[in-house]
């Protein structure tokens, strides 16, 4: 997996040329792509995460061209072994191919990073992180806080 | 391109309320990218940015033409652009003043 990380754009940048190129080799809707190009023009960080490291070379190269600045950043991964029901994982190859995936792993990847992403989002809110501080502060066990907001979120 | 003859619109793709449109004329095209919104008897356009215009021609011309045309597509009296900033020209970096477009 790799991280294309765009940050800037110079005098002359194509916004419908990225526009274009997001669609066609990112797999961004069009309401993402505008939504995108918005951000970048506000130079704020736009992160597009890509399969390999060929696809996302090709993609910088054409982003550079049209007046994009940014980068590439590798992604270290490591293996897992996990058990999982064999009736979720023949629903997971049955889905897969539907929505474009190519196997199961890299839909099990984006099911996880929907999730996580979620639940990054939940931790920045400060009232629930002045929350688990504050139990933590009274000696409250990690595992119960662990609990209670998996239970607040997930139930 | 040049649209002093009529042009041809037509709606590529609408995803929420992004849309794409592609507006023909007899010497070329340019497709046109925004954010669409009604507001009663208004159009509003956001984030507009365009593809296809060649050099040599006022892009804001051919612009305010398409969106008369696309204005009366949508049965409103008025069209408002709000394009993305500015990356070539003159004025890089600076967020274009809105366009009020009145159609007859």
């Amino acid at each position: 997996m790799e991280k294309i990380i765009l940050y800037d754009w110079k005098p002359g940048f194509n916004k419908a040329g990225l526009n274009k190129l997001l669609r066609a080799s990112a797999n961004y809707s069009l309401s993402s792509a505008i939504e995108a190009v918005g951000k970048l023009l506000e130079k704020e960080i736009v992160e597009i995460e890509l399969e390999s490291s060929e696809h996302a070379e090709a993609f910088l190269k054409e982003a550079l061209n049209l007046g994009v600045i940014g980068e590439i950043k590798s992604i270290k991964t490591t293996s897992i072994t996990m058990l999982m029901q064999e009736t979720v994982l023949s629903d997971l190859e049955r889905v897969a191919p539907v929505f474009g995936f190519s196997s199961c792993q890299p839909l099990i990847q984006h099911y996880v990073d929907q999730g996580l992403r979620v639940d990054l989002e939940r931790l920045k809110m400060p009232t629930m992180q002045s929350l688990i501080s504050n139990l933590k502060y009274h000696g409250v066990d990690e595992a119960i806080i662990a609990q209670a907001v998996a239970k607040t979120y997930h139930h | 391109m040049n649209f002093d003859e009529t042009i041809e619109l037509k709606i590529v793709e609408e995803d929420e309320e992004a849309i794409e449109l592609l507006a023909k004329g007899k010497k070329g095209e340019i497709t046109i990218y925004a954010n669409l919104f009604k507001e009663g008897n208004c159009l509003i356009l956001k984030n507009v940015h365009l593809d296809g215009i060649g050099p040599g021609y006022s892009s804001l011309t051919e612009l305010r033409q398409i969106a008369r045309e696309f204005g009366k597509m949508n049965q409103v009296k008025e069209v408002i652009i709000y394009g993305f900033r500015r990356t070539t020209g003159a004025h890089v970096g600076k967020q274009p003043i809105p366009i009020r477009i009145k159609i007859d």
